[in-house]
């Protein structure tokens, strides 16, 4: 192999890309990942004291604010979700909670079961295999025995309940209401390159017990040591396609702004639901970019609008600390209910509130200020005694929620940055209100004495899904069950991008596995694999 | 960090977390000044972009920097004065608060199992399909593996 050509080109060294890359190189699959940002600056992670870490522009959930070497501008302006995301080695899963929630049988099936948007081409049961392998590399801790899914277990134990949980867990109870211990990729134990987590509960914001189970730590030093050639400050920006319209590599600028095309007999894009279709528009004749036969590259954006509700308690629950991640979560209103107003719902996971810093935060606590004469009272009341409902609801797809290139915010060599354009839809505005006000009786009856209510928090477009959706009708979808863009037959797409359906789960759980699947599949199919001339 | 901005940055916390009690002020030395301190000598790279901000702040002065802070403009600087806020021992005292402190994360199992078995008992949440989309996964699931 030159060094400018591998078997594979990988886009994107988040968990999807790591998946990839490090399964590839397992069976001596040459790999070259290209991955526009760095590696997490960990040392940068933790304000001194320290009671959060990562408070500081580095550590930024906006591209815009944080102005790191791998990010390109968002226009969100005309967006209801501010649009996150961090650009580097482990990608989104170094900022991720790690809530690690698999989709549902019947997020597979919203349109035969509910009549909206569209199922998916492959089924739960096709990932189950999958599920469990990847729940191992990233440390996953839980509870067997949910109703709610499938029997499986998980691979480590779970992380404690605490006096919030507790309290949380026997309203539910009280109520009827489901609930189970949280799943979360955080290590209750050491295992492989993790250590045990000691619940100062800034996961969010940079782990420092390694606990987290996040991919530049989980799979990047092992894909590395396979050969793995993994390439950071490489801005990929377009896919390049030879005479019979196959990929044939991928150009990206380095850091110093030269231009290298990388050639490949197959490319993954693995750059999350703007970064994908951010390359793909900017490939091809330069008209509706590459892959685009159906004209869908880039709409269909879902991002789970998020809603928050807090209860506030006359003793201490010791929620400063603990796993972030969820303590628990509950499922209770997931499925459509014919008699409410909305159709699908809403997966919601209990969270701490966090140190001293995060009392004034818009995570969890909303855009109320508390600052002035009332904020020793507001700080008294917050700090320990605390803890909330996160209500991650189901968005359904809309193709005038799009992701479009925007030149006219170029990075400092001239790549088009992109312009979101999303509205919340009736259905979910209805679909939260509900929750809300269902999880303010929950945290009533768990004895909390007041509740403080974000209705949507806009900086909370942390899963960026479906501007590339999968279908089995290249007339009406991108990428086929595999992964693989119709048009284009070595060309696939790894992340989130290819949802049809966001579920309401936080996605990476679900992300993980599909890139497992696609990539074992693209090594049992490598001799009859398509490749350019 | 300039003395203009420095003095903005400091005006302004003790506007945000007043004396009282017997508490020191968000801006006080033994709070902002005495953080500030400690940043500057173990994490430049905060102290920078708090230096950018007082940067910001000499620009607007007191009253346009606390109406941008009240527009949650400067994040970072509202978590850093209630971080400088406890690391005075007094305001720590008071909370009851004894900073972050290593947790083994082992639960007691027993007890939430014997929460769970009440949910474990009840059938799936009502209205999910779960029972209709696995039947249709068994009929799908030869052509999509």
């Amino acid at each position: 192999m030159s060094p400018d050509r591998a078997d594979v080109v990988v886009v994107g060294a988040g968990p999807a890309g790591a998946i990839a890359a490090r399964r590839l190189a397992e069976d001596g699959v040459s790999v070259v990942c290209l991955e526009q940002g760095d590696w997490p600056d960990y040392g940068t992670a933790r304000a001194e004291g320290t009671l959060r870490a990562g408070i500081g522009r580095a550590w930024s959930f906006e591209p815009n604010e944080r102005r790191g070497v791998g990010d390109y501008a968002v226009d969100d302006s005309d967006s209801d979700i501010a649009a996150i995301m961090f650009n580097g080695v482990g990608g989104g899963s170094v900022q991720y909670a790690a809530q690690w929630t698999r989709n549902l049988p019947s997020d597979f099936r919203v349109r035969s079961l509910d009549g909206v948007a569209e199922d998916w081409p492959i089924s739960y049961a096709d990932l189950v295999p999958y599920y469990e392998r990847v729940e191992r590399d990233f440390g996953v801790s839980g509870l067997s025995g949910d109703p709610a899914y499938p029997s499986h277990s998980a691979a480590l134990p779970p992380a404690p309940l605490g006096a919030g949980g507790d309290l949380v867990a026997q309203a539910q109870n009280e109520l009827g209401w489901h609930w189970w211990p949280g799943t979360n990729a955080i290590a209750t134990r050491d295992t492989g390159t993790l250590g045990a987590c000691l619940q100062h509960g800034v996961c969010m914001w940079g782990c420092p017990e390694r606990s987290k189970g996040s991919a530049d730590r989980t799979h990047w030093p092992a894909a590395i040591a396979l050969g793995a050639d993994l390439r950071t400050r490489a801005r990929a920006h377009a896919v390049e396609v030879d005479g019979r319209g196959r990929a044939r590599g991928v150009r990206y600028l380095d850091d110093a702004g030269a231009e290298h095309l990388v050639g490949a007999d197959v490319v993954i894009l693995a750059a999350n639901g703007l970064g994908t279709p951010r390359i793909l528009l900017n490939s091809g004749d330069g008209r509706d970019g590459l892959a685009n036969s159906s004209g869908l590259v880039g709409k269909r954006l879902m991002m789970h609008p998020f809603a928050t509700v807090v209860g506030l308690f006359d003793r201490p629950l010791g929620t400063t600390q603990g796993v972030w991640g969820q303590i628990v979560y509950s499922l209770e209103f997931y499925g459509t209910d014919p008699d409410r107003d909305f159709v699908r719902g809403a997966k919601w996971g209990l969270v701490p509130t966090g140190g001293p810093a995060s009392m004034s935060s818009s995570y969890p606590w909303g855009e109320e200020r508390i600052w002035g004469e009332g904020v020793h009272d507001r700080v008294a009341e917050r700090l320990g005694r605390s803890i909330g409902w996160g209500i991650i609801a189901e968005d359904l797809p809309d193709e005038a929620n799009r992701v479009t290139l925007a030149p006219d915010r170029p990075d400092r060599d001239g790549l088009p940055g992109v312009k979101v354009t999303y509205s919340n839809s009736e259905n979910s505005s209805r679909l939260l209100a509900f929750n809300v006000e269902r999880a303010k009786e929950s945290l009533l009856a768990a004895g909390a004495y007041e509740t403080v209510v974000a209705p949507q928090i806009r900086e909370s477009g942390w899963h960026l899904l479906g501007t590339t959706m999968m279908g089995e009708d290249p007339a009406t979808s991108v990428l086929d069950g595999w992964g693989r863009a119709h048009d284009v037959p070595n060309l696939y797409v790894f992340d989130g991008s290819s949802w049809p359906t966001s579920s309401g789960t936080n996605p990476t759980a679900t992300v993980a596995a599909l890139a497992l699947r696609n990539t074992e599949r693209l090594l049992r199919e490598r001799n009859v694999q398509a490749v350019p001339a | 960090m300039s003395p203009q901005g420095r003095a903005v940055l400091t005006a302004v916390a003790a506007g945000m977390v007043p004396a009282a009690d017997g508490l020191p002020s968000g801006g006080a030395e033994s709070t902002l000044g005495a953080w500030l301190g400690r940043i500057e000598a173990r994490d430049p790279f905060l102290f920078g972009q708090l230096a950018e901000a007082a940067g910001r702040a000499a620009e607007l002065g007191e009253d346009g920097f606390r109406r941008a802070v009240d527009a949650g403009e400067f994040p970072l600087f509202e978590a850093a004065v209630l971080e400088a806020w406890f690391g005075d021992p007094a305001v720590r005292e008071r909370y009851g608060y004894q900073g972050s402190v290593p947790v083994a994360a082992i639960a007691d199992e027993p007890r939430m199992r014997e929460l769970a078995a009440a949910v474990a008992a009840r059938p799936a949440p009502a209205g999910t399909g779960f029972e209709a989309a696995l039947e249709s996964d068994v009929s799908r699931s030869g052509g999509a593996q």
